[in-house]
């Protein structure tokens, strides 16, 4: 898998583009999780205090899981794979929006701090 | 006749999912216990289960808490055994006899994929161990305290079988049926062989956004009895580090003895405010934002606590930006890029932003 460097941050959720190569799509047998149908709007975060939420709004839209993709990032932080068919635009009530150029792949993350219970655990942060 | 998968497309499907949602939220249900639908049901489970169940052999006593019920039943020396395992065979249903396969398998699949399993259970019975370590139970309830308790907290097992019968438009045999009464209308259920406990739920429960419970400045858990317990994040903390805010100082927090209680203090201080007072040290600064160290506990060796500060991308209305912090571990002590690309899960050469609003 290689990342290019287009990397944007609105708030606390991160989508870093990503080329997915032959020997990258999976295999018949690897368990991604299906693939939802292609919708014009998705919220990729919202948060737990304002209800404020990171939505991507274009046109067919895909998110989903992927297990090895969520391996290559921390524990917690995966929020999913964005595929974009066509241009769309992340929007959030508090931050200004980002244009999502189209035919992109998108490693959507979260952000952590440290918990306060031990260095080796995280929290989530959620504005 | 069963009906088939096609029936659940034709039967109301707002339906099922107001009674899957309707079970999600049973586990934070704070409502008092119904006591005579509770009797009824474990007398009902117990019945099924071929125990004696009249009220000359089988004693029904109502506890205000989990842990005044542990205590009890620990201590009564004549109830015999624990039949948790006995009522829990009364109470399983076999689902093929209701439905078919098919229909089985999308009930399942609609379950899982929207009933949220709770926490609450799990962070009970820590709670009861915890409370009742002091107390090791007599030998005839040796086994661990979750062995002994009834499993009516609800998860999917319950769940299913409640949704599949009303699909199915078929009764569920007596024994499921008196095992989700408990669920819907007690706290947790420990029985014996001839006395049972039945108790109360949480009066008040406080949870952050990973089900854990959590309160800043009040006890998380409260129940009736008066029994009440202070949480951060999932963790269990002394009532007399919940004091209010503005009353912690820099002083109080580098006095606590363990650095958990002294990150939590900061925390509930507020992460600028201890860095204004305790004239932490800037110790690195770059386009990514500001890295601020300070030493927490000598007495326990080098602790450095760390956070950086992060500004906000975009400008509030009135053209001012927003700082907000984040607690870093504290081997992020030269970098403040290095800080900021840990809270988003990179090394610092790959933080190299394209866009940031």
């Amino acid at each position: 898998m290689t990342w290019f460097p287009l990397l944007l941050v609105q708030g606390d959720v991160m989508l870093r583009t990503v080329e997915v190569t032959e020997s990258d799509k999976p295999a018949p047998d690897r368990p991604v999780r299906k693939q939802k149908t292609a919708r014009e709007t998705i919220v990729l975060a919202r948060g737990e205090k304002s209800g404020h939420a990171h939505v991507v709004r274009g046109k067919g839209l895909r998110l989903y899981r992927d297990p090895v993709a969520e391996l290559l990032v921390p524990s917690g932080l995966y929020i999913g794979t964005l595929v974009l068919s066509g241009p769309a635009t992340l929007t959030h009530e508090e931050h200004a929006a980002i244009p999502l150029p189209a035919n992109t792949t998108f490693l959507v993350t979260r952000q952590r701090e440290m918990s306060a219970r031990s260095e080796r655990e995280a929290s989530i942060v959620s504005d | 006749m069963f009906p088939t998968s096609r029936a659940i497309v034709e039967l109301n499907r707002a339906a099922l999912d107001a009674t899957i949602d309707e079970w999600s939220k049973i586990p934070t249900s704070t409502t008092p216990m119904d006591v005579q639908a509770s009797e009824a049901a474990i007398r009902q489970l117990y019945h099924e289960a071929g125990l004696p169940s009249c009220a000359n052999a089988l004693e029904v006593r109502f506890a205000d808490d989990p842990v005044a019920m542990v205590h009890e039943a620990s201590v009564e020396r004549k109830a015999g055994p624990v039949i948790q395992n006995r009522l829990q065979c009364a109470a399983m249903v076999n689902l093929d006899l209701l439905i078919d396969r098919e229909l089985w398998l999308k009930i399942h699949h609609r379950v899982h994929s929207r009933f949220s399993r709770s926490r609450v259970t799990e962070q009970i019975w820590e709670l009861i161990n915890t409370e009742t370590l002091t107390r090791r139970p007599r030998p005839h309830m040796a086994r661990r305290i979750p062995d002994c308790i009834l499993p009516t907290y609800v998860t999917s097992s319950l769940v299913i079988p409640d949704v599949a019968g009303k699909l199915a438009g078929a009764a569920l045999p007596l024994g499921t049926q008196a095992l989700l009464t408990l669920a819907r209308s007690c706290g947790l259920v420990l029985p014996r062989q001839s006395v049972c406990w039945l108790s109360e739920r949480p009066a008040e429960m406080h949870f952050n956004e990973q089900g854990l419970f959590n309160h800043p400045d009040v006890p998380a858990v409260r129940f009736h009895s008066g029994l009440k317990f202070c949480y951060w994040h999932g963790a269990r903390v002394p009532a007399d580090v919940m004091i209010p805010r503005e009353s912690i100082t820099v002083a109080l927090v580098k006095e606590q003895g363990s650095i958990f209680l002294a990150r939590l203090l900061i925390e509930r201080m507020g992460i600028g405010r201890f860095i204004r007072e305790s004239g932490a040290l800037l110790a690195s600064q770059d386009r990514t934002g500001r890295l601020f160290v300070e030493p927490l506990i000598n007495s326990l060796g080098d602790q450095l606590w760390a956070a950086v500060e992060v500004v906000n991308g975009t400008p509030e209305p009135d053209g001012t930006y927003c700082r907000y912090y984040l607690q870093v571990p504290p081997q992020f002590t030269h970098s403040a890029r290095a800080a900021v690309a840990w809270t988003y899960g990179l090394r610092p050469e790959d933080y190299v932003v394209t866009v940031r609003t």
